[in-house]
This record gives structure tokens, sequence and C-alpha cells, in this order.
């Protein structure tokens, strides 16, 4: 599969909420911002040109404030909201364009979802939600029960099979609601917020449970949270919105070094950089002889400060699959912990 | 001098007028006038401009009686063409009424209690509610009022099960098109306040009076309109969460409606029904006066005769079919609805 | 503050208008009486009954300065009533041989029986169309009715439950073994169906027999024809009036005695109105001529008390005493 065809390609995606959406489309696409559209039209600007790759086997993480527009975006992967205009390209065809058969064949076969509030039907028992899709499906009784069970094992579930929603906590759920999306064994998994109602603990275990299932079943995975700790843990592509348009987007860690303007500097600003930034994020390609150490390109900053115990004088040779690929002096490893301000504030 | 005189003249339609005479019979004011004691009107009576009050003053206004005539012979008019579309519409409402009248008055009484405790017990699984009817049933026959009950029973659940079989699609279609909301809301209004006999005292004229539809559709049209609006209001209610989850994962709106609507809807669908059996209820007497058989026919037989026993005892009969119905019905929804009653 | 300003403003309003109204010409002339003071008097769900009233009312007010309170109701809560409490004071078109009570209450001197308002007294019988008596007259005997029930419709249309009527047509059917004979008894839910069912097959032309009783609107609408069964027998009708006859047979009905009813305390408390009211009588001519009157032209039951008051000046003028007579001398001329 070449790297340069994206499983979902989103160009000049426009959404706006109102009665006379595409008379008033030319405004926006003129320049027109959110509130005079909403003072002088009476309508409200969910997206502007949006414009996002987002590639097969990746994690695209949507990330913003409320309002900004990254449950309406999602939405419009699978054409719960209608465009008002622009292409919504999957799998090489355009889903703006499909028919209501042919959208629901989509929705059946290509992409499934995980709801914030789980979305579960309380008056069926665990299992036969996980294997909702296959039944929308039409498939047989068998192969609903197998499939079903073994997601729902997989997911931490086995001996729940039997029991209702109601009878569950807050993040069993939420597995239901992931093996249900995953029996359905679509290439594109949905994920709205989430994780978002569950207490951090269970988040944090959710997010490790996304992570294995992932190294595992590399699926395309878009989610949606405001959490951008969750963001920078799960993205291996990271979108920022803001008031519906696309703020920055890429790596997250080129992102946190390189933020592109203030909104972002002040998003970023909070993190626990040690933490969150990796080695070789901040790698410089190999020239010295000599190193304090070897390290890992993955490990986070963190771990490089308490091994060097804090001497700035040393400098490690990063190794990535057990192959050096640069080196990493102290000093710029705290210059990184600092957040970069724009230039307009001088240093 | 009529009060609204000075209208037509100024309008110079005088001569228009006084072509139309005004054939009005001599209202009692009027001969109250001619002896002299007239009552003294205050300065601030004047009419209301109303059809009679404009005949007064102008001849060739149609007076209310006449509007009043015009309904009753447009009536008659297309009496032959309303006759031909509700005959056969209404027809199986007959047979199933006299059906079941048939069945629930002419078996013997052991096998129609055993019967409806059957049903009880298979709806409900309740030992408690089915005790209860047990006492109910036996009560009644223990004072001579079986039959009429039955008979009762047999109406109400005849009207019950067509009010349910028309009343859920009408509320699920109302629930998908607000438009069809705002049209069926003021005929449900118009269902449960027009008095019954308005409506019936036509009928008389499409249907011969023996038949057992007439009250079959008095009784329907004012039972039928609880179920459509809780079912209406049942499906509008439901989570839309989960409705975005079924529309995800590429449900068309068959499965929609009978995987999530429905089973979500089905409290207040429930309730619907209950209501419906109790308003069939509340109708035995007015549909009695149209020929109905049962409890009602006792206790009109006893407000005639003021006959206070008699009606008491039919009404104490009428409301322990009530309560039976009620908690039979209650049971059985609660039963249904498992996922409530499998809260932890 | 706009809305203390509507606040106080309906409250004025409703001063004023309650005080008009209080000051209304009613309560004005109230006051004014002279000797005669509130008579209370029923309005029955018929229509004959309703025109007497209407009749009666009038003169009473107008010719006597009465306070007249219309009070609807219907035969066996009346009389309950007067011979329980005294109220209402004027019973009109009592149908004593239909109320099983009536004579009872008579006997004890719970009430007093002031006239036969209607002087032919009332009609019950059996009846078909007069355009079925006229295509088949061998239907105006039973015997013809009873060669083929068919003809008729089958079925005899009878009175509700609860009506005297009830029982003794079904007794008189019991004797007559109408249900052998192949006619079936239909028993209708209300006196409105009863009567809308002769409507209706009057619209149709359809077969139609059953009970009725003149003088009555659908009468006076709908031609029908007595059908002849046998005569009046005083001890089997009598019999037939009870539920526990135990071997009926036949009796026609007697020309009914419809009379005005009144308390004896009413008597003793206003004898003027009491003479007044024992002169207000109909015959079935004069009745069934103001309701058909009344059916041709729409009219409501003031208005017919209208028409019979101007076009029977004469037979009314003789019902009062001087004193109203002078009071309605400007009506008489």
């Amino acid at each position: 599969m070449l790297e340069n065809t994206p499983k979902v390609k989103l160009r000049g995606l426009f959404k706006i909420f109102g009665a006379d959406d595409k008379s008033v489309l030319p405004h926006v696409q003129d320049g027109m911002g959110k509130e005079e559209l909403l003072e002088k039209h009476k309508h409200v600007l969910g997206l502007q040109a949006i414009d996002v790759d987002m590639q097969a086997g990746e994690i695209t993480v949507v990330m913003g404030l409320s309002g900004s527009g990254k449950s309406t975006l999602i939405r419009h992967l699978n054409r719960l909201i209608e465009p008002t205009a622009g292409e919504i390209v999957v799998d090489g065809e355009d889903v703006t364009q499909l028919s209501q058969a042919d959208l629901r064949t989509l929705r059946q076969e290509k992409m499934s979802m995980v709801f914030q509030k789980f979305a579960l039907l309380p008056h069926r028992t665990v299992q036969q939600n996980a294997a909702m899709s296959l039944e929308v499906r039409g498939m047989d009784k068998e192969t609903q029960d197998t499939e079903a069970r073994k997601w729902l094992e997989r997911v931490g579930l086995g001996g729940y099979e039997d029991h209702y929603p109601s009878q569950l906590s807050g993040g069993m759920q939420q597995r239901v609601g992931i093996a249900r999306a995953l029996t359905a064994n679509t290439d594109i998994m949905l994920m709205d917020e989430a994780f978002s109602a569950l207490d951090p603990l269970i988040r944090t275990d959710m997010q490790d449970l996304l992570l294995e299932l992932q190294l595992e079943l590399k699926k395309t995975i878009i989610f949606i949270t405001h959490d951008l700790d969750e963001a920078l843990k799960l993205a291996d592509h990271l979108v920022i919105l803001k008031d519906g348009a696309v703020v920055q987007q890429g790596e997250p860690q080129g992102i946190l070094l390189n933020p592109a303007d203030p909104y972002i500097e002040d998003f970023v600003s909070d993190i626990n950089r040690a933490r969150v930034l990796r080695i070789r994020s901040i790698t410089n390609p190999l020239k010295s002889k000599k190193f304090a150490g070897d390290v890992e390109a993955d490990d986070n900053l963190e771990s490089l400060i308490a091994l060097s115990e804090g001497d700035t004088a040393l400098t490690y040779r990063v190794m990535s699959d057990g192959e050096p690929i640069g080196e990493l002096n102290m000093r710029d490893l705290v210059k990184a912990l600092v957040p970069r301000i724009s230039s307009t504030q001088a240093a | 001098m009529a009060t609204y005189d000075w209208f037509f003249n100024a309008l110079g339609l005088r001569d228009w007028c006084d072509a139309g005479t005004s054939e009005a019979p001599m209202s009692m004011t009027d001969l109250l006038a001619e002896t002299g004691n007239a009552v003294e009107e205050p300065f601030y009576a004047i009419p209301f401009p109303s059809l009679d009050a404009l005949n007064e003053a102008c001849g060739q206004i149609t007076q209310t009686r006449d509007v009043v005539k015009g309904l009753e012979e447009g009536f008659l008019a297309i009496r032959p063409a309303l006759r031909t579309i509700l005959d056969p519409i209404t027809q199986p409402l007959s047979w199933m009424l006299d059906g079941t009248l048939y069945l629930f008055t002419q078996a013997p009484w052991f096998l129609i209690m055993a019967m409806l405790l059957l049903v009880t017990w298979y709806a409900t699984r309740s030992v408690s509610v089915m005790l209860f009817n047990a006492f109910c049933l036996s009560f009644f026959a223990f004072v001579d009022h079986f039959e009429p009950a039955m008979e009762t029973l047999a109406v109400i659940l005849v009207c019950t099960v067509i009010s349910a079989i028309f009343g859920i699609p009408i509320g699920i279609a109302m629930s998908k098109s607000n438009r069809l909301q705002r049209m069926v809301i003021p005929v449900l209004d118009l269902l449960q306040t027009l008095p019954t006999f308005v409506y019936l005292i036509p009928l008389i004229f499409l249907f011969p009076i023996g038949e057992s539809r007439l009250y079959g559709i008095a009784i329907t049209l004012y039972a039928i309109v609880p179920i459509i609006r809780l079912t209406d209001l049942g499906i509008r209610l439901v989570d839309q969460d989960v409705i975005e989850a079924g529309n995800a994962f590429g449900m068309n709106a068959r499965q929609k409606l009978s995987k999530v609507e429905l089973p979500l809807a089905l409290p207040n669908i429930m309730a619907g029904l209950n209501q419906t059996i109790m308003m069939s209820l509340a109708m035995v007497v007015i549909a009695s006066m149209v020929t109905a058989p049962g409890l009602g026919v006792l206790v009109l037989r006893g407000i005639r005769n003021l006959e206070l026993g008699v009606g008491l005892m039919a009404g104490i009969c009428i409301v322990l079919l009530a309560v039976m119905l009620d908690r039979t019905s209650k049971a059985a929804l609660s039963r249904i609805d498992r996922a409530k009653s499998k809260t932890s | 503050m706009k809305f203390k300003l509507l606040g106080a403003l309906a409250v004025v309003s409703t001063i004023v208008v309650g005080t008009i109204a209080i000051m209304s010409p009613d309560m004005l002339r109230k006051t004014a009486t002279s000797d005669c003071g509130t008579v209370s008097i029923t309005e029955m769900d018929w229509a004959s009954s309703a025109v007497v009233t209407a009749v009666s009312k009038f003169l009473m007010e107008q010719g006597y300065g009465c306070e007249v309170q219309v009070v609807p109701s219907s035969t066996v809560p009346a009389l309950t009533s007067l011979a329980e409490t005294g109220e209402p004071d004027l019973l009109t078109e009592v149908w004593a041989n239909s109320t099983p009570a009536y004579e009872g209450l008579l006997a004890e001197g719970k009430l007093v029986e002031l006239t036969s308002v209607l002087s032919d007294g009332g009609v019950e019988a059996w009846w078909i169309p007069a355009y079925l008596a006229e295509s088949n007259p061998e239907l105006t005997t039973w015997e013809g009715i009873m060669a083929n029930p068919a003809a008729v419709g089958g079925k005899f249309n009878d009175c509700p439950s609860g009506w005297a009527c009830d029982i003794i047509n079904n007794n008189n059917l019991i004797a007559l073994k109408a249900e052998e004979g192949g006619l079936e008894r239909f028993q209708h839910g209300s006196g409105e169906t009863l009567q809308t069912s002769i409507a209706a097959a009057y619209a149709d032309k359809a077969p139609w027999f059953g009970y009725y009783w003149a003088p009555t609107a659908v009468l006076g609408k709908y031609p029908m024809v007595a059908v002849t069964v046998g005569e009046y027998n005083a001890e089997a009708h009598t019999c037939n009036g009870s539920v526990d006859c135990a071997d009926p047979s036949f009796s026609a009905y007697p020309a009914a005695k419809v009379v005005t009813a009144a308390s004896q305390a009413f008597v003793e408390r206003e004898p003027a109105i009491a003479e007044l009211m024992k002169n207000v009588t109909f015959t079935n001519a004069q009745m069934g001529e103001v309701l058909a009157w009344r059916l041709d032209n729409n009219a409501s039951y003031d208005e017919a008390a209208v028409y019979f008051l101007t076009n029977n000046k004469e037979l009314w003028a003789n019902w009062l005493n001087d004193e109203a007579k002078g009071k309605l001398a400007a009506l008489l001329k």
C-alpha cells in the first residue's frame, strides 16, 4: 500500500448550520468569520476549508476545544451530518456522492463508531450489543455469536456476555462499545471522545488497550478528543481545530516543538514536556565520538534527565532498533524543555 | 329598527337587502316588546354582528338556523357515498364484536374463567395479580353479574385490540413527520372532546341501529387517542444517541424501528395501551346508550328507574373490571420492560 | 410595570362589569314584583313538555309577575325530588301510566294533580311508517305482521331499559308469542337511538316496526300508522306493567294520562298560579301543530311558544285571571 494514497481524504470541507447553508457559503469562502456569519445571516459556521489526509493503519487524532467543530468533522466521515461543500474520499470513492443504500453499506462494512456516551442498546445483552453490526448486515446467528464472544474476550469482558449494559460500570460499557466496533471488522474506526466520560485511571487503561489493539490490528482510527495528553499519547497524526478551521496538523512531537501560532503555543504550554517529548524528536545527527551512554529513541526526555542526573555537559548516543541514529546533547535537551514563544515576543 | 341597519344603509345595499325577506319566526324578545312590559335593554347591550343579528337588518343574509339546516341536508346528501366507503371498512369490526360477544357469553363460566386466568398468568407471571383477577371474576359471578361483566369485557378487549392495531402505526407515522403530527393532534383533541352523540346519531343513518359496529366505533374513536399520543411521544423520546449509533452502523429505517425505536418506546406504548383500556371502560355507559350490551345497560337502568342499588352494583363491577385490567396490563408491562427490571 | 397596569385594569373592569350585571334590569325588576314570588318549573327533555314550560313561563312572568326558574329534568328524578324535597314546584307533562311511582305518590298526598295538560291524553302505540302501510296494507294488523315478519324488518324496536314501556311491551310481546313467530325484540339503548332509527328508516324508506308515543316531534314529522293488535284491558295492562307478571296477556295502551303536578305546599303558597296551571291544557291537534311548525321552521322552544301565543290569543286569554288579563292587555288586542 502506497504511503501517498491516504485512506481518508478531506478536501475543502465546509459545514454551515442553518436553513440556507448553500446560499451563504460564498460569503464564508470569501473569508467571512463565525461571528459575522451569525450576526448577518443567522447561520452557524461549523467547518471551514478542512483539508486533512488520514493514512491507513494510523491513529489520526482531531483535537480542539468545545465548539471547534471536531464532533462535526468526525460525523462527516460517515455522513451522519451532510456537508455544505467539499469532498470526503474514502478508499478512492467520494462519500458525499453515495446513494442512501450505498451509504448504509459503507457504514456497515467500512466504518464503525465508538461514542462518548457509549450508545448501547439497553434492552439487549452485552453480547447482542457487540454483535449489532453483524446483525444489521444479516449474518447468521452462529457467526454473530462467535465473533462477538471473541472480541468481548479480547477487550477483557469475557464472562459478561449475558449481562445488560445497565449492570456494567462506565469503563466496562465503553469496552462493549469498542468490542462492538471491533466485531464490525471494519477498516476504519471512528471514536468520538470515546474516553472522555470515563474517570482518569480507567481512561489510561482504555488508552493502553487501544494502543495494544492497534499494534495488532493496524486499523485506521480517527479519534476525537479535547484532552491534549490523550492526543499526544495516541496520535500518529494530530490535527488541531479552532472555530471550525485546521490550525495545525502533523506529527505530534513536531507540533509541540514548532507550534504554528499563539493559539497552539497556549495550548501546549501546560503539558509536561519532559514526559511527553521523545528523544527522537530532538535528536541531532551523529557527530561526536565519545558518548556518556546509549539511549532509546522512543524514550521520553524525563528518563534521560534521570539518567544524566542533571549534568548538562553530557552527550548521549541515540539508538533505534539496535542501530545508532543520532546523538543528543543535554543542553539541547534542556532547551527543548522550554516552550518556544512566537517571534513577536523575543526570547 | 335593527341594530345593524346603519351598516347596510351605509354600503348602499338597502334595496338588495329588502329583496330578501326575513322569514324568521318571531322571537321571545319581540313578543315581550309587544306586551308593553318589555325589559329595558341596557345601553351597552349591543348584539354581536352574528348571522341572526345581521339578518334582522338585511334579509339576504342567511340565519344561523339555515346554516344548521344546510349542514343536515349536506350530510343526508353525501350519505350514500359515505355508506359505500364506510360499510366495508367497518364490517370486520361488527364481526369481531359479535364473535367475541358470542364466545364470552356462550362458553360456560369455568371455561372463561380458566382462559382468562391463564392469559393473566402468561402475561404477568405474577401470582398476586392472578389471585386478584380470580377474586374479581368470582365476585361478578357471585352477585349474578357475570354475563354482563363478560359482555363488557368482550367489547373492551375487541376495541382495545382495534385501537392498538390502528393506533400504533399512526403513532409511528406521526413520530416521523412533524407535519403529520401537526395535522393529527387537532383531530385527536376533537375525538376526545366532541360529544359522542354528535357523531353517533348521524352514524345511525348510515348503519342500522342493531349493528355492533356503532358502539364499537364510539368506543374505539375515544379510546384510540391515548395510544396514538403515547406511541408518538415514546418514539420521539427515544435516546438520540442510540439512534445515532444505529445510523452509524448502517441500520435502515425498518431496522431502526424494530431494533431500537419500538423496544425503547415500549414503556410509553404500554402506558398508552393501559390508558386506552381505561378510556374504553369510561365509555361503557355511553356505549350502552347506543345499544352496547353489558354493565352499562344495568347502570342506565339504575339511573332511569332511580334504582340506586342497581346502578351502584353495576358501577362497582365496572370499577373492579377497570382495576383488574389496569393491574394486569401494568404487570405485563413491567415484565416486558426487562431493561428496567434488571437494573442493579 | 406593564403587567401591573394590566392587572389593575383587569380588576377594575371586573368590578365594573360585575356591578352592571348585578344592577341589571332583571335584578331591578325582581324588587318590583307584586304578589307572586319565585316559581320553579321543570322542563323535560322532550319537545312537547318544553313547549308547555315555555308557554307557562311566559304567562307566569308577564301576567302574574313571578320570577320563574326553569329546571331541566326528566320524569323520574323530578318526581322523586318533588316527593322528597318539595321542589321543583311544578312538574310538567308527567306521563302517569308510564311512571309506576306516580300513583303511589299521589295516594300519599306528596303531590297534587293539577290537570291533564294534554287533554286528549297521550297516545302510546305500536307503529309502522305510512309508506309501508300504503304499500302493504295487511301490515297494519298484527296478524299481517306475524304472517310476514320480514316485511317490517323482522324486529320490534323497543324502549330502553328503565322505561315503563320496556316492561309493558316485553310482557305484551311474550303474550303474543312474537319471538316464536319470527319477530325479534330489539331494545334500544336510549330514546335518542329509538327516535333516530325512525328517521333513518324514513330516509331510506326502509321497513320499521316498534313502539312510540305522541305528541312528539318524530311522529309529527314522520307520518306513522298505528298497528291494530287488540283492545285495552285494564287488568291485563296493570299486570303487564310489572316485571313479575306471571302470565301476561295482551292489552293495548290506554289513552295516556299526562298531567301537571305540583306539591301541596305550592298550591297553598301560590293559589293564583295553581289556578292558572289548572287551565293550561293542549289538545293533541294543537300541540301537534305547534311541534310540526317548530320542525319546519327550525325554531327554538321559545319561538315555538311565541308561535302558539300569537296564534291562540282567545284560547289562553281564558286561562288567565282578570289581573293577568289586564297586564297582558297590550298583547291581547
